[in-house]
């Protein structure tokens, strides 16, 4: 089973972005792999650990540096790596996810890749929409917020995450997208032998421009602001004023 | 006395880097503040939640920062302070100067003097800016020898990007473990975090993978891990900020900060424990 993981290079989770010229500031920003795609990573090496996949390959579409997370998930075990080169913003504000599901569904004919797995959205955008949109220019099965995968490399059965419990789809034919949620994994660290190893894997590189694809925005962004600050929060002297407060300021007891 | 209501920030300028902040102010509001202002505060402690600026001035608090930013002796530009008979001390707090070689350096007293000779009520601290670039990798090795052998080639390799170099050992990370995953699954009788801060995230992990690459050909690390983002980061951290809870919820615990020469740590150690009782 040949395994196609997205991994996408996103603003860190731990940086605070500021907002500057209706758009997000990304200058000096600490930009590392996208946490979801960090799992669907993990879930790809353990697939192959366990001898139900034979390759791994992991692939990004982004600026020059890019290849820092491509070379994360290779020390992470990926086997080798495309890099689509674009300097478009992959935040949304210019490249968006048809044109990204677009590149991924030529890549995936290509590669004659088995299974694709990805990040349920990216942080930075939060959009989630490049697996189902792939799995329908591919015209395969999709699961998204994938919890738990079980496969013999043929069929699937995944455990899926919604608002009211989970719920578990059987694929009963490979192949398919799976996009992947928090609880799936705990992603591995990576080592340094690792490291030091993922300096011989294979990159291939290709700019998204030659692909033949229409790259531009569907959708026009309108306006970027930080959410409006939080309200401090007032202390009450007794349980009276409290009640009186929740319901005749707050409006939530009648 | 607590002094936990003087909690405003009284100034910053971002020319110099100095923050004039009242004595009551938590060490972990004023690194969110001078974040924002892209500035750092050169102490950094496991206690920052919690201990207050002042505090930390009167006890001449060191943290892991200490061989980068410098002792609180070399950071403090300014204090006020409260005499015992209620007279009030400016001492070049403000304002306060990047280079003032005058005089005798009164402050210099109070710092570390632990409320001795009066209590510090507002503190002018010079603030380093603050780097892009933050790494960090978790090393295993053999022996203390060749800790001091990793500490020598990250002088070397890392230059002036060392900000911390902490190194834990197997009994303390053997504690830790219950509570808190290690990032390294193995265990070896030293472990040692590395962070770096610098201004060029390319050329700060160039320089890491030389350090790293050398260190292992040479063995005197065994092994370790790079964090691939902040979290990663502050998960290394965490390890190294929980072996003090940890041990002491293992039961009662004396501590002492004690500073001896590097090489002399490894005999301070195994003297200590050659006097302890087996259990």
């Amino acid at each position: 089973m040949k395994i196609l993981v997205g991994v996408k290079r996103v603003v860190d989770y731990a940086v605070k972005v500021r907002v500057q010229n209706n758009t997000v500031d990304l200058k000096n920003i600490k930009m590392s792999l996208n946490p979801f795609c960090e799992i669907a990573i993990e879930e790809a090496v353990r697939l192959k650990e366990q001898k139900v996949a034979d390759e791994v390959v992991a692939m990004t579409i982004g600026p020059k540096q890019a290849t820092e997370t491509l070379r994360t998930a290779l020390a992470m075990g990926a086997d080798r790596a495309i890099h689509i080169t674009t300097d478009l913003r992959t935040d949304y504000m210019e490249l968006q996810p048809f044109a990204v599901s677009q590149i991924f569904q030529k890549i995936v004919e290509e590669e004659n890749s088995d299974l694709v797995l990805l990040g349920k959205q990216g942080i930075d955008s939060d959009c989630g929409q490049t697996g189902p949109m792939l799995a329908g220019l591919l015209g395969w099965p999709q699961v998204t917020f994938a919890a738990n995968i079980e496969t013999d490399g043929k069929s699937m059965t995944v455990e899926r995450e919604t608002d009211s419990g989970t719920e578990t789809i059987k694929i009963s034919q490979l192949p398919a997208v799976v996009t992947c949620d928090l609880r799936l994994n705990e992603p591995r660290y990576a080592t340094l032998p690792n490291i030091m190893k993922a300096k011989k894997k294979k990159v291939d590189t290709r700019a998204a421009e030659d692909m033949g694809i229409d790259l531009a925005p569907r959708n026009q962004v309108l306006e970027v602001y930080e959410p409006p600050p939080r309200k401090e929060g007032i202390m009450v002297e007794n349980m009276d004023e409290l009640i009186d407060k929740l319901k005749n300021e707050a409006g939530v007891i009648a | 006395l607590s002094v936990e209501c003087l909690n405003n920030i009284e100034y910053f300028d971002s020319m110099s880097g100095i923050l004039g902040a009242q004595a009551g102010c938590i060490l972990q509001d004023l690194q969110d503040y001078t974040a924002t202002r892209d500035h750092l505060v050169p102490i950094d402690l496991g206690a920052k939640g919690t201990c207050q600026i002042g505090g930390n001035v009167s006890t001449n608090a060191g943290g892991s920062y200490y061989y980068r930013y410098g002792s609180l002796r070399g950071n403090v530009l300014g204090l006020e302070v409260v005499l015992a008979n209620g007279e009030v001390l400016n001492l070049g707090y403000n304002p306060s100067h990047l280079k003032d070689n005058t005089g005798y350096d009164l402050k210099a007293l109070f710092i570390g003097a632990e409320g001795t000779l009066g209590i510090v009520t507002k503190v002018a601290i010079l603030c380093p800016r603050l780097q892009k670039s933050k790494c960090a990798a978790f090393l295993a090795c053999q022996n203390f020898e060749q800790v001091i052998k990793a500490l020598e080639m990250a002088k070397s390799h890392l230059g002036e990007i060392l900000a911390a170099f902490e190194f834990m050992d197997d009994e303390v990370l053997g504690v830790v473990k219950e509570k808190v995953p290690l990032p390294i699954l193995e265990m070896y009788p030293y472990c040692v975090l590395v962070e770096t801060h610098g201004s060029d995230e390319e050329h700060d992990l160039a320089k890491i993978e030389k350090y790293l690459s050398s260190a292992m050909e040479e063995d005197i690390v065994l092994d370790g891990v790079l964090a691939q983002s902040l979290s990663q980061v502050q998960d290394f951290w965490k390890v190294r900020e929980s072996c003090n809870p940890c041990v002491a919820e293992k039961g009662f615990v004396y501590k002492y900060d004690v500073s001896l020469p590097v090489h002399d740590f490894p005999l301070f150690v195994s003297e200590i424990r050659s006097n302890m009782p087996p259990e």
